[in-house]
């Protein structure tokens, strides 16, 4: 009886230690599987790494011999090259090791080569020094490569693996390593574009009021709370930054704890308030987006955001989140904006968000007497265009410019142009995206 | 002790490492797939549940979030009777069932009309930040898109969340669990310029933080679990 018992209990434990080695070999089988494919893809990367930065510098080559129009083209090649170069950076295994100046420095390239493509395409001559600039990263190029060229070598005799960090050829961490070092050396590009060194303003409504104290700031959050009917005590305030600091917007941030806590602050230059945020998860929608977009615009008036318009507006969650930009005399101004959060269920103020506004809100001097008259402008066949009016739109440089803006179908899509109103240059398209939950352009 | 007490021991011993073993595989190979609820769990995605269970007359009392026995009870009854295999768990066919269609796959299930950055940068706030507060979730949401904006970053929110080490819920798979309603309203707040970060690029838990090099940086402010810095 008891070998019987014994004999069962020897098979089943075979069983099921044969299941635990099968299962176990695919298990492993496929874990190596991933692991080589992620290896391959790497090395894929990393030959097309080394390609674009080849190419660049034979686009860059040809650039400085070409004096078409041919060279947008270039450039635009030149700045799909670069930023290729910027996603394989951040797709390898190199987060042991700071590759933040490459980025940096590759989308400075894609940056001012469309830059230089866009002042060509408008008719212009590139700017003066972007032939000395254009040589130098030639130069600096030609230099880079070297330090990838131990890499190509190692990879070509097969002893490259960013899997396992490198063999004894070459380390994978230590070729970018130093390259990194190299590019710190190279000065940070300053021109007129989004990857710019140089730095916009951080609050251009604010710098010249005078900074508050907390106690002021503390008085000015309770009387906005008093508007919106909300009577609570603070539980906590936090320093955010100095009044005037180049890098961040100095705030006072008062927390009011409890079920549903807000969070509101109040900038240490001015005293107004920038943000209010209260932690709410809304129920089911009761209101429609109708009635969410008025009172939106409701809550901006009580703010003492008067003109505004709503921009866009979108409903997630139970909450309808608007941009509303300020007009006036018939000037519509997008850098001047707000962002306002309405609570679908109850109608409440969800969040309000007044950074935009503080960081762009100036007073402009605009010339509107272009827009006395209309001007012809002929559009793409199709396109049936309204009036247009006047906008003061941001590029992505972060200058502002005066656009005539139109809004118009094309083929049953709804699109808004913006012409620049000195000379006529496109400057924007977007297309307006309508849905069950609300609208934007994109 | 006699003889067959000590075999019996050994063969419930043995038995026992051995489905242990198996359970393990089978554990690791379930990692990043779909998202299902069991007893003994909590959080947003539980209380969604319970609101549709009692919404629907399967579940009485207040939505506490818990997934506790009655919770699992209201599941069997719920699965019973809509055909679905009454097992006491919420996966993706109860999931979908329940009309919570956000949380019925891996979260890659696309929404008529919604903007997928939006809903790409909701996976990494629920990944990075799900028990934080609201604050802090639009505030990861903002360092996200900070990054984006910044030249020493990549230039497309999907290199930015994907960025080989940056995140650790890339690392370990959990930014592929899909997201909840609290983390897209407050992707939505990010995508629309609200920046409680203040500018930041950085955000750690200091006490989950191994890096060195991170405490350099600058600290702008700090929201629950979470230090944000330039």
């Amino acid at each position: 009886m008891q070998a019987r018992a014994y004999k069962i209990t020897l098979s089943i434990v075979a069983v099921l230690l044969l299941v635990v080695a099968v299962t176990s070999a695919l298990f492993f089988n496929e874990k190596e599987a991933v692991a080589i494919e992620l290896e391959n893809q790497y090395q894929r990367d990393f030959y097309a790494l080394v390609d674009d930065c080849d190419n660049i510098n034979l686009l860059l080559g040809k650039y400085r011999l070409s004096s078409s129009n041919s060279r947008i083209l270039l450039l635009a090649e030149i700045a799909a090259r670069a930023d290729n170069i910027s996603g394989i950076l951040s797709s390898l295994p190199l987060s042991d090791i700071s590759i933040e100046r490459s980025q940096q420095y590759f989308n400075q390239l894609k940056d001012y080569s469309l830059t230089v493509a866009d002042s060509i395409s408008r008719g212009d001559e590139p700017p003066a020094e972007a032939a000395a600039v254009f040589a130098d990263f030639y130069k600096q190029l030609t230099e880079l490569q070297n330090y990838l060229q131990d890499l190509v070598d190692a990879a070509e005799g097969g002893h490259l693996s960013f899997r396992d960090g490198g063999t004894d050829s070459e380390d994978p961490l230590g070729a970018f390593n130093r390259l990194e070092t190299a590019l710190n050396d190279i000065e940070l590009l300053s021109y007129d574009g989004e990857y710019s060194a140089k730095k916009k303003e951080l609050a251009a409504a604010l710098k010249d009021l005078p900074e508050v104290s907390e106690q002021e700031a503390r008085k000015i959050a309770k009387e906005f709370l008093h508007k919106l009917g909300i009577e609570k005590s603070e539980t906590g305030v936090e320093n955010v930054c100095e009044a005037g600091d180049k890098e961040c917007l100095g705030v006072y941030l008062f927390s009011y704890d409890g079920d549903e806590p807000i969070a509101l602050s109040v900038s240490r230059q001015g005293g107004l308030v920038v943000s209010y945020y209260l932690s709410r998860t809304p129920s089911a929608p009761v209101l429609s987006i109708d009635q969410g977009k008025q009172r939106g615009a409701a809550y901006a008036e009580l703010l003492g955001y008067d003109n505004f318009e709503i921009a866009s507006a979108r409903q997630t969650g139970g909450e309808l989140s608007l941009v509303l930009v300020r007009t006036e005399d018939e000037v519509v101004y997008y850098p001047d904006s707000l962002q306002i959060s309405v609570a679908m269920d109850s109608g409440e103020l969800m969040a309000f968000n007044a950074t935009e506004y503080l960081k762009n809100f100036n007073k402009r001097d605009l010339d509107l007497s272009v827009f006395e008259k209309e001007e012809k402008v002929s559009f793409t066949e199709g396109f049936a265009a309204g009036k247009s009016r006047p906008a003061v739109i941001c590029n992505k440089a972060g200058n502002e410019l005066l656009c005539r803006e139109y809004a118009g179908d094309l083929a049953g899509e709804s699109y808004v142009v913006y012409l620049n109103s000195d000379g006529g240059d496109e400057e924007g398209i977007f297309r307006r995206m309508d849905g069950d939950n609300g609208f934007y352009n994109r | 002790m006699d003889s067959r007490t000590t075999y019996s021991r050994c063969f419930a011993l043995i038995t026992l490492i051995l489905l242990v073993l198996i359970a393990v595989l089978f554990m690791g190979k379930a990692d990043g797939e779909a998202l299902v609820l069991t007893q003994g769990q909590s959080g947003t995605e539980v209380r969604e549940v319970q609101q549709k269970l009692i919404q629907w007359g399967y579940l009485s009392g207040q939505a506490d979030g818990v997934f506790g026995q009655k919770t699992k009870d209201a599941v069997i009854k719920f699965q019973k009777k809509n055909g679905l295999t009454a097992d006491g768990k919420v996966g993706p066919a109860t999931f979908k069932a329940l009309g919570l269609m956000k949380y019925a796959s891996t979260g890659s299930q696309s929404q008529i009309g919604e903007n997928t950055q939006v809903q790409l940068l909701a996976k990494a706030i629920y990944a990075e930040a799900e028990g934080e507060p609201y604050i802090g979730k639009v505030a990861v949401g903002a360092v996200m898109l900070n990054r984006v904006s910044d030249n020493r970053f990549p230039n497309s929110l999907s290199a930015v969340v994907y960025q080989a080490g940056a995140l650790e819920s890339v690392s370990n798979g959990r930014i592929n669990t899909g997201y909840n309603n609290e983390c897209l309203r407050a992707a939505q707040a990010a995508y629309d310029g609200w920046d409680p970060s203040y500018g930041s690029l950085y955000f750690w838990n200091p006490v989950k933080s191994t890096s060195k090099w991170i405490w350099t940086r600058k600290i702008l402010v700090t929201y629950g679990d979470h230090h944000f810095g330039i």
